[in-house]
């Protein structure tokens, strides 16, 4: 009975321990262990909130190595448009979005689908690699539809002597410290199309995951192979906000990259 | 021919299963009632949690990079993605 009675009384010390933490566990990139992130929005054993982290079949980022040229008929068809810009830093990355969600950032259209932009954020250094090696930074466009489809393009980041003067206002409004509360408004419009890379037009494609817990799969990857250049300076000011904000490279596990012809 | 001893066994052996299977089912209800219990309190103040909100899934993955054949999409939608609404508002407030 009493040995009853202590097992009894380590379940409720147990549910009530993990009542003291929160729902969904705080995560960070030094240690990107997500998927052993344990919560307490379910019960134990299903109390791992990030668990497709570890254990996801399509994962992102992943390393730009070995691809498969193909025509693509369905082609990307970049929309997008200026918008009055919400500077936001969410604590994990600087991120830009219409002030409202309402407001149209334009689209990004696949072929017949059509993606929503929704917001863009940077990483520092870049989280997908090209043959092992990584860009100082990668900006990935966000859209979603309403449906919860989602479509990332990914911008490669690399340095050069002339500054991007779009890049410049991201960098001079952006909060310095994480403005989860606050974020609102400003009266500067964004036009994220001057983001894009010059080029040909050629993109890899894959299917991945959100790059941050819970790492959701089912996002449609599309990155540019030309990167877009900043200056030393901006990226020195780009990294004052954060700096390896990086997922670690994920295995393929069977997937073929395509790169568009 | 079961005897005496026999059924005095039986019936202690039942009484000893019992007596597993109500300890049992007293261990889970408690289990299920405390986190209900907990939740409840008043004193819990929601609004001071720092973690994030739960957040929403998304669609599940395609079998292979999508949109990018011509009969891609429609194939997609003829397996007919779950709506998700709050897809939208979950990555205007986290790096998503």
């Amino acid at each position: 009975m009493r040995q009853h009675l202590s097992f009894a009384f380590l379940i409720v010390l147990s549910t009530l321990s993990g009542r003291l933490n929160a729902a969904n566990p705080d995560w960070n990139y030094s240690n990107q262990n997500w998927g052993a992130l344990t919560g307490t929005a379910t019960p134990a054993p299903l109390n791992y909130p990030y668990a497709e982290c570890a254990i996801g079949a399509t994962q992102a980022p992943v390393d730009i190595a070995t691809t498969k040229t193909e025509r693509i008929l369905n082609g990307l068809t970049v929309n997008w448009q200026s918008f009055p810009a919400d500077f936001y830093n969410t604590g994990y990355a600087i991120q830009v979005q219409p002030y409202a969600g309402d407001l149209n950032a334009g689209t990004l259209k696949i072929g017949k689908d059509v993606y929503p932009l929704t917001q863009l954020h940077v990483h520092a250094p870049g989280e997908h690699s090209v043959n092992g090696a990584l860009y100082s930074a990668e900006i990935h466009f966000v859209h979603v539809r309403d449906d919860g489809r989602l479509a990332v393009l990914g911008v490669f980041v690399t340095l050069a002597n002339a500054s991007n003067a779009e890049f410049q206002k991201i960098l001079d409004n952006m909060p310095n410290t994480p403005t989860i509360a606050t974020h609102n408004k400003s009266s500067v419009v964004f036009n994220p199309k001057k983001l894009l890379p010059p080029g040909n037009g050629r993109f890899f494609t894959y299917s991945g995951s959100l790059t941050t817990p819970p790492c959701s799969a089912g996002v449609n990857w599309y990155i540019y192979e030309t990167p877009l250049a900043i200056s030393p300076g901006q990226l020195d000011q780009l990294v004052k906000f954060y700096n390896g904000n990086n997922r670690q490279i994920q295995p393929l596990k069977g997937r073929t990259l395509v790169k568009n012809k | 021919m079961l005897g005496d001893r026999d059924f005095r066994f039986i019936s202690r052996f039942g009484e000893y299963i019992m007596q597993r299977l109500m300890t049992f089912l007293g261990l889970a209800l408690m289990a299920i009632a405390v986190p209900a219990l907990a939740s409840d309190s008043p004193n819990e103040t929601p609004t001071l949690k720092t973690a994030p909100p739960s957040p929403p899934p998304v669609t599940p993955a395609p079998v292979s990079p999508p949109a990018v054949k011509p009969n891609a999409s429609g194939a997609e939608d003829a397996q007919g993605a779950p709506a998700q609404p709050s897809m939208k508002d979950y990555c205007r407030e986290h790096t998503c």
